[in-house]
């Protein structure tokens, strides 16, 4: 488990690297399923790495860069998706991601992945927060800055699309 | 019990299902360098960007030392003239006095003669 109170001095080069490399996959992945494209989820976790370095003085310890990095994360990708109007790229398109091969089926991980990018922005967050995080309802609700009542919701919605989806998709294996 | 990679009703199962396909991935290799690449170039630009900063204030600073001084000299000029003009219109005034009195007594004296 990474510690949730890193905190280094401001201007310190090697301590900044540190982090970087330390929280680089759980930045980065939270914007690849977001944005499900890698050129622009580099893009944003690059951005956000980048206000960290300029906004270390302001982190203090008691935050938690691990917290500040998963709310900046979040609010980057939704503010890109809304800037840019992101267009859900096709999965041809798309490069597979480094650890797919241990998932044991990765057309279903494909295909849950479509529908999750293809959730309101706001649920997408939320679903990704909860299972590639693993927060818990109120934990994403500190993140998001939301109540916990709307947080609950929108995963218990998403849950019921994504179930509903995949039946479509799959069709109903107890039938 | 069944582990994380087993396969799984996504139906049944969904959450296990979204756990599976929202596993954390690698970025692409030398994502590292070009964030702290990036970093290093924009304290450079913060650097530059405050000598710059001091650079202006000092040059604001000296515009208003020296607009300051100008002006200090030009009321000081201007603190000298009223004083001399005040000084003139006193002389002219007690001057002024003492002509008066000087006809005044003139006047008695050539009533007195009379």
């Amino acid at each position: 488990m990474l510690p949730e109170t890193t905190h280094i001095e401001p201007g310190a080069t090697t301590g900044f690297e540190d982090l970087v490399r330390r929280h680089q996959r759980m930045v980065f992945s939270m914007a690849l399923h977001f944005l499900r494209d890698p050129a622009a989820a580099e893009e944003v976790a690059q951005d956000v790495f980048l206000r960290l370095h300029r906004h270390l003085e302001s982190i203090g310890a008691s935050d938690g860069i691990v917290f500040w990095l998963r709310r900046v994360t979040s609010n980057r990708c939704i503010d890109y998706a809304r800037q840019r109007r992101f267009q859900l790229l096709s999965f041809d398109n798309t490069a597979e991601p480094a650890v797919e091969p241990h998932a044991r089926d990765p057309l279903l991980s494909r295909r849950l992945q479509r529908l999750v990018a293809s959730l309101p922005r706001q649920s997408r967050m939320v679903v990704i927060l909860r299972y590639q995080e693993d927060l818990m309802p109120e934990e994403i609700a500190r993140v998001l800055d939301t109540p916990v009542a709307s947080v609950k919701s929108q995963l218990h919605r998403a849950l019921r699309m994504l179930r509903e989806k995949m039946l479509r998709v799959v069709g109903d294996p107890r039938s | 019990m069944r582990d994380m990679n087993d396969p799984i009703d996504p139906v049944d199962n969904v959450e296990k299902a979204l756990r599976q396909a929202l596993r954390p991935v690698d970025p692409p290799p030398g994502f590292a360098e070009r964030v702290i690449q990036r970093a290093g170039k924009g304290s450079a630009r913060a650097n530059i960007g405050g000598r710059a900063w001091f650079r202006w204030a000092t040059a604001a600073a000296l515009v208003v030392g020296v607009s300051g001084g100008l002006w200090y000299r030009a009321e000081e000029r201007r603190a000298q003239g009223e004083e001399a003009r005040r000084q003139v219109l006193l002389s002219l005034r007690i001057a002024g006095a003492k002509l008066h009195e000087v006809q005044v007594k003139i006047n008695r004296h050539g009533e007195s003669q009379q």
